[in-house]
């Protein structure tokens, strides 16, 4: 059932065998696989049924470095959580994935994909795409489309399944345990302390407050805060402050190695045979999408010791990736400044060889009118390629001295994308160049030249939040066991993708899922 | 707008540029700009930074013709016998053709 946590009297004590904190993707997912295991589940939500602006307030960060987008609506903050506005693209990780590679820092997870392989079977299931697998063989035949790549042994086709219509995942999942009697869902209750005992390293409650302001505990044999990438790591980091870093932070890590997927638009693919990347455009069957996308093969990973990029494959028109448009807004941003950007001649050449392009966004954008309508030749492809980024200690989420109007500290967050990340992308770029040639498919051309705003202003994100509490095999390198339990606690889990210790190229929410399932087969097993 | 409106709208803009901005280029060792012709020009400047022999000598050493050059083409890229151009990826024997065309606008 469903209360609100708003009727819940001041100090009250409530009780129950698991309580889950959060009600978004991980905790809605870990209460369905719960209920008919535990006599007595308590979900504890923040926001309501619906936004409310008042909780999602609560998500406001004290500072974000730009381009990064606002953490205050990256997320959402009510029943269903940030799956109320996902894009519902599925893909599970890759196995090189959870390996540790010599040459990406802090790689490897202590947990295999064999572990979790079995679990994305179900996974799919909550995401809402069926249970019929990943496998691009098997959708070339059932589509009667063509992997491009099948005899390449450097770049492979991969399978993004997304449904239609999206799975929000109260909407889909939440009756169920709304009508589970084992459950309460108590909702507008918000997570702003903890109880530990450091003899027996267990949680014994957690202080609630419910948006009327007034105050009760919840005590629980076991805790899962299940509150997302950013905030996960913002709460253990509060209680860290209380509890002399016992849970979990014994190593400094509990916020670091935040990670992100950057989605760079550094490379064009010319091709005379367009039509033969039909594949690579979304095929609608029965209730979802179906598409292929171009990702580098686990030998050339290894071979050529770089990270793995996702590379879409978007047709466009010459005005989307006209080099003319792109120079002038360079030139332009440079001139203001009385400066010249590097390889001022190029662009200057780029500009008046793609006048028509330019001339065109120019009547667009001041006279909202078409000059020369090019937007309807197609180019080419745009890749905007999702990228695995390193994880590193230096991005982190940290703890400001100002407060929400709860009074926990809001986030700071320090974030960069390191030079050797950029370099492996044009490494990975490069690999997948040499391969399209051989392939006879086209030709990549590299957008190195518009670095400038490749990674700046045209740089795109996914609001992806990982990695802020990841798993490890001791305290002094991660956060979280392989089992997701807090180090230095004997009751206190984590769960969703801040427990990632390397985040892929894909997203992170058919493999959230997964691990959550994984993490309820371990609690069912004590 | 078909593909050849564009590139006879891109030879006029170029022209009209060009005659209208080249005191704009001076001082920035960028002169009399020509959409192809550039090209060309920085595929014959690449080649001749990389390669030891002339684009023309390449040509007829690996025996490049309108039969084979697909299956050139092909190979080298497998053989990883690739130029970037301005970021672009070519295979060798392309850029060979391209700077091999710069210099006979040259003579």
């Amino acid at each position: 059932m469903i209360e609100n946590g708003n009727s819940i009297p001041e100090k009250a004590k409530l009780t129950c065998q698991i309580c889950i904190v959060g009600g978004g993707v991980a905790g809605i997912v870990l209460a369905n696989e719960l209920k008919d295991h535990f006599e007595d589940i308590i979900l504890v939500e923040s926001g309501d049924i619906n936004y409310q602006q008042e909780s999602q307030d609560l998500y406001q960060a004290e500072s974000f470095p730009p381009p990064l987008p606002d953490p205050h609506y990256a997320r959402l903050r009510f029943l269903g959580g940030s799956s109320n506005h996902w894009q519902n693209n599925t893909s599970p990780l890759d196995p090189i994935d959870f390996e540790h590679r010599e040459w990406v820092p802090n790689s490897g997870w202590p947990i295999s994909f064999a572990d979790l392989s079995v679990h994305y079977i179900k996974a799919q299931f909550y995401c809402g795409v069926e249970t019929d697998g990943y496998q691009t063989n098997d959708w070339t035949k059932r589509l009667n489309k063509i992997d491009v790549v099948a005899n390449s042994k450097i770049l492979e086709t991969r399978i993004t399944k997304a449904s239609n219509p999206p799975v929000h995942f109260f909407a889909q999942h939440g009756q169920a345990i709304v009508d589970a009697k084992n459950i309460r869902i108590l909702t507008n209750s918000n997570l702003v302390d903890i109880d530990y005992d450091k003899q027996t390293k267990k949680a014994t409650s957690i202080a609630i407050i419910n948006n009327k302001g007034i105050s009760f505990t919840l005590h629980a044999d076991t805790f899962v805060i299940g509150l997302g990438g950013l905030e996960n790591a913002r709460m253990l980091l509060a209680f860290n402050e209380k509890h002399e870093n016992k849970l979990g932070n014994q190593g400094d890590k509990v916020g670091r190695y935040f990670m992100e997927h950057p989605t760079p638009r550094a490379a064009h693919l010319f091709t005379d045979q367009p039509e033969v990347f039909d594949f690579y455009q979304a095929s609608l069957l029965e209730q979802k999408y179906v598409l292929g996308f171009l990702t580098l093969s686990n030998n050339a990973l290894r071979q050529n010791k770089t990270t793995n990029i996702r590379m879409p494959m978007v047709p466009v028109s010459e005005y989307t990736i006209s080099d003319g448009i792109s120079s002038s807004h360079i030139l332009g941003e440079a001139l203001s400044d009385f400066s010249l950007p590097e390889g001022t001649a190029s662009h200057l050449y780029n500009i008046i060889s793609d006048m028509d392009m330019v001339l065109e966004a120019i009547a667009r954008k001041k006279f909202d009118s078409r000059l020369f309508d090019g937007a309807n030749d197609v180019g080419g492809f745009e890749i905007p390629m999702m990228m695995e980024q390193t994880p590193t200690e230096d991005n982190r989420i940290k703890l400001s001295t100002k407060r929400d109007s709860l009074g926990i500290p809001k986030i700071i967050i320090d974030y960069k994308i390191s030079d050797s990340d950029k370099n492996r992308l044009w490494t990975s770029l490069e690999v997948a160049a040499q391969e399209i040639g051989a392939q006879s498919l086209g030709r990549l051309k590299l957008l190195k030249n518009r670095s400038s705003r490749i990674w700046n202003d045209q740089l795109g994100f996914s609001n992806h939040h990982m990695g802020t509490t990841r798993m490890s095999t001791t305290p002094e390198t991660g956060v979280v066991d392989s089992n997701q339990l807090v180090f230095g606690t004997e009751n206190l889990y984590v769960s969703g993708s801040s427990v990632f210790s390397t985040g892929g190229n894909v997203p992170p929410t058919l493999t959230i899922v997964a691990m959550t399932i994984r993490l309820a087969e371990h609690l069912k097993n004590g | 707008m078909d593909k050849s409106r564009r590139k006879l709208l891109k030879a006029l803009s170029v022209l009209s540029a060009t005659t209208i901005s080249a005191p704009l280029f001076a001082g920035l060792g960028y002169t009399s700009p020509n959409s192809a012709h550039e090209q060309f020009n920085l595929a014959l400047k690449t080649w001749q930074k990389s390669e030891g022999i002339c684009p023309a000598s390449y040509i007829e050493q690996i025996g490049i013709n309108k039969d084979n050059y697909k299956y050139i083409q092909k190979n080298q890229f497998i053989a990883g016998e690739i130029i970037e151009l301005d970021g672009l990826v070519l295979s060798k024997c392309e850029v060979a053709s391209l700077a091999n065309i710069a210099l006979i606008i040259k003579e």
